[in-house]
């Protein structure tokens, strides 16, 4: 493994400074919640383990998962991008094309037999022996089934990859299966969204390249650094949804002011992603500061769930507060009075265990208990 | 690091500095979410019913107001400028963290027309699963009393009792092959 190169070696090779890379390792190390030291052995791991290739396959998918990975806000990304990926194997950016393509892939598959990762972006199309989305003249079920047995971990970008998303809406008819259900000896890790936030495929690629295991993740396989508290939670609206301030009508004063878009068909009471606090495009906005509510876009079958202009229909796929704890809110729904004078004082204990970082798993089960 | 190419597109709202509150402020805040429930609130599907309006035991820290807020869509921590030293003017929709007895806590601000700046700390939300005002009042009593008390001293959490030692340490002929008949 001695000639293989360190991330580093890349990053140098391309004219990266250090100091441009050690900025890099702290912006990463704070996006992963890695404490203080956590950029030191970033740089650590970068400067020493060799790079792992990535494979990038597209199934079926509008490539909107690539696009918001290269416009990621920091320039290092890029870097990332074409000493990574790029070099090794991505449909849409990559230089080669036609049978060299293809036989780039081969060797990965040669050389790197269960060390490449490979990141999936959208889903296999199962009906038909998988006709309806051909790549190289085959269909992708084809394709993708040889490479993943191959690889050491995947990653699925994005609602398609995860879900389905618009693929899979009802009567899905391309029999649009995620990822994680095609695969059983390879482990998946899922970032959803339409597509996932540039920062947090990044924040996912690094984790997984710098430490070579995946970041913990919840029971539906998302790291729960970025998917453990709902849009709600962290919404700089959420005090006016508190207050009953809602936008009752597109441009009403309410919308004006900048009110909670509740009312207007928001989803970000049932919706775990880290739009509220990462934000898009550098942190320039997110859906809801652009003053449209939040469609959902990361949660499964969000197609399926009704027009979005019109308000959550009943409770049943509302998210807990994430301050509110498992246990208790479940015992106060079941037990009553005796078990619900505990909830107050374990809420409190909740929020100060956790500071900003919510137990994602507790909430994530609290809802499905509630669905 | 790069300098930063992108604007926010939005910046926060300008901050309007809250004016002291000299009396106790539970009979005003009932009055204005109890507004609030029959006008806005009334027919939205994660309001509960059962509970009513309470502000529980609003008192001085630190020269400010604390107390929950229970309503039938929340239950909340709540700190109102009392010209004390543990307010803090920030922007509205902003979040800040406050020093309390039990520990370190999140607050967010909002800057509402009839209340005036005020900041809290979500607890319960949404409160559907109270079965009862009774249960949401001993909640919100509970909780003051977590917050105004000395955090517990960090002692070894109970660990649970492993799998193993309740199952036979040595199972039986008997029972290995009906756990592999899965029965």
């Amino acid at each position: 493994m001695a000639d293989k190169p360190t991330f580093y070696d890349v990053f140098r090779q391309r004219g990266v400074s250090r100091r441009d890379f050690l900025g890099f390792c702290a912006l990463t190390a704070t996006y992963l919640g890695l404490g203080p030291n956590g950029a030191a052995s970033v740089a650590h791991a970068m400067q020493t383990k060799p790079r792992i290739p990535v494979v990038w396959l597209h199934g079926l998918e509008c490539t909107c998962c690539s696009e918001s990975f290269l416009r990621s806000g920091h320039p290092l990304v890029s870097d990332i991008v074409m000493s990574m990926i790029s070099l090794d194997y991505d449909d849409t950016i990559m230089a080669a094309a036609g049978d060299q393509a293809e036989e780039i892939l081969h060797d990965i598959i040669r050389d790197y037999r269960g060390a490449f990762i490979l990141a999936v972006e959208g889903n296999v199309p199962l009906a038909n022996d998988g006709m309806a989305c051909i790549v190289g003249g085959r269909p992708f079920k084809k394709k993708f089934e040889e490479t993943a047995r191959h690889a050491k971990a995947i990653i699925s970008w994005g609602t398609c990859a995860t879900s389905g998303c618009v693929q899979a809406a009802k009567p899905n008819p391309t029999r649009a299966t995620p990822i994680h259900k095609l695969v059983d000896r390879v482990p998946v890790i899922n970032v959803p969204g339409c597509p996932p936030i540039a920062e947090v495929m990044t924040g996912v690629i690094s984790y997984i390249l710098t430490y070579d295991r995946l970041p913990e993740l919840d029971n539906r396989l998302r790291p729960k650094l970025f998917y453990s508290q709902r849009v709600h939670d962290k919404c700089y609206r959420r005090a006016h949804f508190d207050a009953g301030q809602f936008v009752e009508n597109w441009d009403d004063e309410g919308a004006k002011q900048g009110w909670c878009l509740y009312k207007m068909g928001c989803r970000g009471p049932t919706t775990y992603n880290a739009c509220a606090t990462i934000g898009w495009n550098e942190n320039t906005s997110s859906p809801i500061r652009s003053g449209h509510g939040c469609i959902g876009c990361s949660e499964d079958g969000f197609w399926d769930r009704g027009p979005f202009y019109e308000r959550l229909p009943d409770m049943q796929q509302w998210g807990i507060e994430s301050n509110a704890d498992k246990v208790a809110a479940a015992g106060a729904a079941g037990l009553g009075t005796a078990v619900a004078v505990q909830l107050g004082a374990t809420a409190i204990k909740r929020v100060m265990k956790r500071g900003d970082k919510p137990d994602a798993s507790a909430t994530q089960e609290e809802k499905e208990t509630q669905a | 690091m790069t300098e930063r190419l992108r604007k926010p597109a939005l910046a926060p709202p300008p901050i309007r500095p809250a004016v002291p509150r000299e009396e106790d402020p539970t009979t005003f805040l009932e009055a204005h979410y109890r507004l609030v429930w029959k006008t806005r609130m009334a027919d939205l599907s994660f309001v509960n019913p059962a509970l009513g309006i309470a502000a529980v035991g609003f008192r001085r820290h630190r020269g400010d107001w604390v107390g929950v807020m229970v309503t039938p869509w929340f239950l909340n921590l709540f700190l109102i400028s009392g010209g004390g030293e543990l307010w803090g003017d920030i922007p509205a929709g902003e979040r800040r963290y406050l020093e309390l007895p039990c520990g370190t806590l999140q607050f967010i601000a909002d800057d509402d027309p009839d209340l005036g700046p005020y900041q809290y700390c979500p607890l319960i939300a949404p409160v559907t699963h109270l079965p009862d005002m009774a249960s949401a009042l001993a909640a919100a009593g509970d909780a003051l009393r977590t917050a105004f008390a000395a955090p517990p001293s960090p002692t070894a959490p109970a660990t649970p009792e492993p799998e193993a030692a309740k199952t036979d340490p040595v199972p039986s002929r008997r029972a290995f092959f009906r756990r592999l008949a899965g029965k």
